[in-house]
């Protein structure tokens, strides 16, 4: 029981069959695994692209702090933020398009 | 958030794990891509987008953005060319 404590599983003591070599078993790891890598990079990318957009749309937005965030701030945030993430689609595009073409020279 | 653990890894016969390997490699390869994106998007929305007049990007600016992601490239290729010749020398 203290073992379960601390994440071991008592698959062991069941008497079950050793799991490798079990090629379903192994399917579900390795596809887990992939899901966990994959989460991971969406996640970095995705708290990336919030910095830079809260950056730079402060600094563009934001130039007299008030005590709270005006109509006008939010308005101009919105349109910074869809902004930037089109420039960033714009960006992409180009940079894979020509790292492509490099590649291939 | 759950972690990949060495466990799960040892259990896997050796032909997944050569899978594996290069799936790591190859995300990690797409996310120096996307890492580098992040970069230029900054700089060069920096560069383009002056003041926040409109909630899309004009062809003026789509230009500019694009000009930027190839001037860029353009001078770190200079770059790395002139330092080698240098270090030629």
């Amino acid at each position: 029981m203290a073992f379960s404590l601390f994440g071991g599983s008592d698959k062991k003591d069941s008497g079950a069959a050793p799991t490798s070599g079990n090629s379903s078993n192994v399917n579900s790891i390795k596809e887990n695994l992939q899901a966990q890598i994959l989460q991971e990079i969406a996640l970095t990318n995705a708290t990336e692209l919030i910095s830079k957009i809260s950056n730079n749309c402060y600094e563009k937005c934001i130039l007299n702090p008030g005590s709270s965030l005006s109509t006008a701030d939010a308005t101009c945030l919105d349109q910074c933020s869809e902004k930037y993430i089109q420039a960033w689609n714009t960006i992409s595009r180009r940079y894979l398009a020509r790292v492509q073409s490099e590649s291939k020279n | 958030m759950s972690q990949i653990s060495k466990n799960d890894i040892s259990q896997l016969d050796e032909a997944s794990q050569v899978e594996l390997l290069k799936f790591v490699e190859s995300e990690n390869a797409k996310a120096k891509l996307q890492s580098s994106i992040h970069m230029f998007t900054d700089m060069c929305f920096k560069k383009c987008v002056p003041t926040i007049t409109m909630g899309s990007v004009s062809p003026a600016e789509s230009t500019c953005l694009t000009n930027c992601v190839d001037r860029f490239l353009d001078t770190n290729i200079f770059v790395v060319n002139k330092i080698s010749k240098s270090m030629q020398k």
